[in-house]
């Protein structure tokens, strides 16, 4: 006999009184993993990259495009955007959801939130692409 | 203004307990920040919004070199120039002291995770060990980076 007020259907469904279960815990968790590795990655990349003093900006951008055009950096760097974007764009959700109570501003916030991430992050993309195609 | 021992606004406190005591048609309020004693612990767990808020705004920057990089020298030169400010340098200190304070403290959140470390002690250790590693790796990629 179980104590619990919950029912058998809500305890089944497991959704909690959120109504969305555990998806937004478990990708915040899943990104926060992936994005371990990823920061190692990015902090070597920037001191290798910056590594040879590079006075004027041409010339230091195309020691950049040449380190993003190998492949296994190219692909970490996609990895890192995805990521990273995405864990951010999780945790300001949460930030706006504790704070702005109205619903006007908070759907609002919401909007732009989700979907200036989804455009930064889709340049980002297309860059190293037209940066590894080059 | 008075304090109470633990340097909390006795006239909160005042105002808390008269509220939860007499008020019964109406909820109780919570304990919110003003009655709460300053703790390492708290002041970590605000630390690691504040930084995750901070690179937000740094991954646009960052996200903006890597555009111009792949498109305009115009306007690379232009982000170049910035992120060799005073300003820009600055800018990107504060960046990478958020980012080895919220992976460090993002490590401890996964070990919570895990149902580890939760004990009043241990929770105010780790707080301090990713406190200072996050400023003597900060340090170490200055000396790097030089």
């Amino acid at each position: 006999m179980s104590q619990s007020m919950r029912t058998e259907l809500s305890r089944v469904r497991g959704l909690g009184s959120a109504h969305h279960g555990i998806q937004h815990w478990w990708m915040q968790r899943l990104t926060a993993i992936a994005l371990l590795p990823l920061t190692v990655w990015f902090i070597y990349s920037v001191l290798n990259i910056t590594a040879e003093s590079a006075d004027s900006a041409i010339v230091l951008q195309q020691q950049a495009q040449a380190y993003i055009a190998n492949p296994f950096n190219a692909l970490m760097a996609v990895l890192l955007v995805i990521c990273a974007f995405q864990h951010l764009q999780l945790g300001l959700q949460v930030v706006i959801e504790d704070y702005v109570h109205n619903a006007t501003s908070k759907f609002s916030s919401l909007i732009a939130l989700k979907f200036s991430c989804f455009i930064i992050a889709t340049a980002c993309l297309l860059s190293i692409v037209m940066i590894v195609v080059r | 203004m008075k304090f109470g021992s633990n340097g909390v606004d006795v006239r909160y406190i005042l105002h808390f307990w008269e509220k939860n005591m007499s008020d019964k048609s109406v909820r109780p309020l919570s304990p919110h920040l003003q009655i709460y004693r300053w703790q390492w612990t708290a002041s970590y767990s605000i630390l690691h919004r504040l930084t995750g808020i901070a690179l937000s705004f740094g991954a646009v920057l960052i996200a903006l070199w890597l555009v111009t990089l792949g498109t305009s020298p115009d306007a690379f030169a232009y982000v170049h120039g910035f992120m060799n400010s005073w300003f820009g340098i600055f800018v990107l200190l504060g960046f990478c002291w958020s980012m080895f304070f919220h992976v460090l403290n993002g490590i401890r959140h996964l070990f919570w995770d895990m149902g580890m470390g939760f004990t009043l002690e241990h929770g105010q250790f780790s707080g301090h060990l990713v406190g200072i590693s996050s400023l003597v790796l900060t340090a170490l990629v200055i000396a790097l980076a030089l």
